[in-house]
């Protein structure tokens, strides 16, 4: 382990204050049998006694977490080669453990520490060997872009925070790390910015974390959604991102990052409806076409959950609507269709949702023939068969199409989800059901608030300047402030009339 | 969301509160109840206007009198507790009745042009449901409703350059021909669509900028007044007099002028978004009963919600025969109505005299 990731490793050392049940009380001494007990029937754990410079030595560590050649070469060798001198001297990166803190002490092996009991001298030295295979550091699946930087997050906090920290070469990047989690005793970091984000934001971020009680979290979008504002509402609340430019962004704009180990993503906090909207990329593109592809994406939008809906609304109820001639085309294609339209349009939906997932669960080589069977079997047999109406499936391969379009892989899920209430609404009262759920559906995302900021922003205006980078991205030049969302300590990003 | 915080509604709010509150159900006829005056008609918004303007006056006096109350708060402070309880039951009624009056002539209109084969309870029920959801979020979510009302709905303002030009614009000309009964009796059967400002009187203690809050709700008043007189001149431009004294929803055949190559029927769109302006209507008022419910009990309860909502359904789709709907939202609303925007003049009077003029109460 390089010695700059060890200091990183060292920021989490964080105390474990929790008692659990038969551990000594503090300040009693620590022997090598109590680890032992504590440990049983934990087989990686690895105890030797060694006689060092004919002291007798008791090691512990855990040999799924540390590299042999790496804890001989850092530990055994230069204990051999000191001559009886002090240890603390021979291993500069090892700790005392003078307390008599057992939990601590625990963990720290779990954490892939090794612990040294010099038996004589009456002392106990924990020395971080961790060592872990992990990922190599590879692009964003779910956000790629074709500009800009191309690296995405991987699983280990201190890789994500190292890339981070390349990025914003400032001590005012505040790193605060909490253990949660009964069981997996997660570390979670807390980032900022502390001259930009604003105080009580930050307060509330922590006290969230420091009050949410569960067994253990194994990704980061279970924590965020106990941590959200509103847990029953099917709309991310948070920003969820695994891009590290997203991140420093956010951190620029005085926003939060919530990172967990183990989770290759980043939490943004608060966040707005509207930045669900938009991919770093727009920032990358001239200002023209990214906001064209802004506006294609958020108009997408109305796309997905209107288009289909619609075609149940008109046919059911109101045909008069169409012109003549479509209307014409439509009743031919409809012809041998023996379904009411609702019916139709929900079962081919529903097989969309269905090849969808099949997609994503199939290896790649097979899903190639998903594809086919989606394509050919499923689109042109059904209407063949008459079963469903061939415009039917262009409508809904484009408002499939559309739901994919959202950056944000959460809000593209709500989104599809939210189309089936339309769908049902049309199908029940037409036009006015679609125009009645329309009216429910943001009501609802208005009255949703990200970190207690309202979710609509800037569309419930809390700043007009924000509009500049709102459904449209404006050139630099006019981006001047920061967004209001964040209630930035210093509105600013750059002085004005620096042209 | 703003529970327990008071002031939530800054100058924006109002005004979309003011505008989105006026505009709703009444509009869709406004051509038709003011046509006793003939093609003067386009006026009876000013002269509306003119009249609304002057009530503002003594309401935001008597509210500025007693920044931290609601209208229900003032009732019980200068009437006492009981006949103040009292007074407090009748504006809940009002209130409850305004919500019915206009989720009712929608639901209505629903029924006969969209959905001819099917009854009323399924849309109306739609509609109650997303009514208690959105008072449910408190003044604030009501408040940016309506302004997102206003954005989904004031386009269509721009559908009315259709009927302008196939109308005749010699048309527009004032030319004075009415007389006074005539004018009073078109103002009289169009006052319901000014009503909905007078709300001020119970969200007044929510709006930050109390002191600026006048000129505020007179932008919000004549920015309607404005919207009103833009229909109306397209009416009067686009109809006969004849068709305008005997059309009931002369806006519906005013979308007919619409011409579009990918839709037809624009009227159908029409009517669907107009869900937003009931929508922004009924939850203000629907609001108001909540907040009066509250007021009597003297503590928060969600069945402060749903028993005027409750109430309010069943007005509509209950017991009671259609004739005497109309009798109560056509009538006894609309008077009730002129009761209550006139009562700030006596309650000014009445704290003039037991507190002293001016005088302010915390």
């Amino acid at each position: 382990m390089e010695p700059t990731d060890w200091w990183r490793a060292q920021v989490f050392k964080v105390a474990q204050a929790k008692s659990r049940g038969a551990s000594p009380s503090r300040g009693e001494r620590i022997t090598p049998e109590m680890i032992k007990q504590q440990m049983h029937n934990v087989d990686d754990l690895s105890s030797l006694a060694l006689t060092i410079n004919d002291e007798e030595v008791h090691v512990f560590f855990l040999d799924t977490m540390v590299e042999l050649t790496q804890l001989y070469e850092n530990v055994f060798l230069p204990l051999q080669r000191s001559d009886g001198r002090n240890p603390l001297t021979v291993l500069p990166y090892a700790q005392p453990c003078r307390e008599g803190n057992l939990d601590l002490l625990l963990a720290n092996l779990l954490r892939g520490h090794t612990i040294l009991f010099f038996l004589e001298r009456e002392l106990i030295l924990h020395v971080n060997t961790f060592q872990v295979e992990h990922r190599a550091i590879t692009k964003s699946e779910s956000e790629a872009t074709v500009l800009g930087p191309q690296d995405s997050f991987v699983e280990m906090l201190e890789i994500n925070l190292s890339l981070l920290r390349r990025r914003l070469t400032t001590p005012n990047l505040k790193i605060v790390a909490y253990t949660i989690g009964t069981e997996t005793q997660n570390r979670v970091a807390v980032l900022y910015l502390e001259n930009i984000a604003n105080e009580i934001n930050v307060e509330r971020v922590k006290t969230r974390i420091q009050n949410v009680e569960y067994q253990g979290f194994v990704g980061l979008p279970v924590l965020k959604q106990m941590l959200e504002d509103k847990p029953y509402s099917p709309f991310p609340q948070f920003g969820l991102t695994s891009r590290p430019d997203n991140v420093a962004a956010a951190l620029l704009d005085g926003r939060i990052i919530i990172m967990l180990n183990g989770s290759p993503e980043a939490a943004i906090c608060p966040a707005s409806f509207l930045e669900m909207f938009s991919s770093p990329e727009d920032f990358y593109n001239r200002w023209s076409t990214a906001s064209l592809l802004r506006m294609i994406r958020f108009f997408g939008l109305f796309v997905t959950i209107l288009l289909t809906s619609s075609y149940v609304s008109v046919l059911t109820f109101h045909p008069e609507m169409l012109p003549p001639a479509l209307l014409t085309i439509l009743s031919e294609s409809r012809s041998q269709v023996p379904f009411p339209p609702v019916i139709e349009v929900i079962f081919i939906e529903l097989v969309i949702e269905i090849l969808r997932e099949a997609g994503i669960r199939m290896p790649t080589k097979i899903g190639q023939t998903i594809g086919i069977v989606g394509g050919i079997v499923i689109g042109t047999a059904s209407v063949q068969a008459g079963l469903a109406s061939n415009i039917l499936i262009v409508l809904v391969s484009v408002s499939a199409l559309l739901s994919f379009v959202p950056p944000n892989f959460l809000m593209s899920n709500a989104i599809r989800l939210v189309r089936f209430g339309f769908i049902l609404m049309a199908g029940m009262m037409g036009m006015y059901g679609q125009m009645l759920m329309l009216a429910f559906l943001f009501a609802h995302l208005l009255n949703l608030t990200s970190l207690g900021t309202p979710y609509m922003a800037p569309g419930v205006p809390r700043q007009w300047t924000d509009l500049f980078n709102g459904l449209v991205r404006a050139p630099m030049k006019f981006i001047v402030y920061r967004n209001r969302m964040s209630r930035a300590k210093r509105k600013q990003a750059r002085p004005v009339g620096e042209e | 969301m703003d529970r327990g915080k008071i002031h939530s509604l800054n100058p924006i709010h109002v005004i979309g509160l003011i505008i989105n509150s006026m505009v709703g159900v009444n509009l869709l006829s406004l051509s038709h109840f003011a046509s006793k005056m003939g093609y003067n008609l386009w006026m009876a918004p000013i002269l509306l206007g003119i009249i609304v303007t002057l009530t503002v006056f003594p309401m935001i006096a008597l509210c500025s009198r007693y920044p931290g109350d609601t209208l229900f708060g003032i009732h019980e402070k200068l009437l006492g507790k009981w006949l103040g309880s009292c007074l407090n039951v009748l504006v809940i009624v009002y209130a409850i009745l305004n919500t019915s009056t206009a989720n009712e002539g929608y639901v209505r209109l629903l029924q006969t042009s969209m959905l001819n084969n099917q009854t009323i309870t399924m849309p109306l029920l739609g509609l109650t449901l997303v009514m208690m959801y959105i008072t449910n979020g408190g003044i604030k979510l009501v408040a940016r409703f309506c302004l997102l009302a206003l954005f989904f709905t004031g386009w269509m303002l721009v559908l009315l350059h259709y009927g302008f030009q196939k109308g005749g614009l010699s048309h527009i000309f004032p030319l004075f021909n009415t007389d006074l009964a005539s004018v009073l009796d078109a103002l009289n059967q169009s006052s319901g669509s000014m009503l909905g400002y007078e709300i001020l009187l119970i969200y007044y203690p929510f709006i930050i900028e109390k002191n600026r809050a006048r000129r505020h709700v007179l932008i919000g008043v004549w920015t309607v007044v404005f919207f009103y007189v833009l229909v109306l001149l397209t009416s009067v431009a686009y109809f006969s007099e004849w068709q305008v004294a005997n059309l009931v929803y002369p806006i519906l055949n005013l979308f007919k002028a619409v011409e579009l190559s990918f839709l037809e029927r624009v009227e159908n769109l029409g009517i669907g978004l107009w869900v937003f302006l009931i929508l922004s209507t009924s939850t203000a008022y629907l609001w108001m009963a909540r907040t009066g419910m509250e007021q009597l009990a003297g503590k928060r309860r969600l069945w402060h919600l749903l028993l005027p909502s409750a109430i309010s359904y069943f007005m509509i789709r209950g017991p009671l025969s259609v004739e005497a709907q109309r009798y109560l939202y056509d009538q006894l609303t609309v008077y009730f109505a002129y009761g209550l925007i006139l009562w700030p003049i006596f309650l000014l009077m009445l704290h003039a005299l037991r507190r002293g003029r001016g005088e302010k109460v915390s």
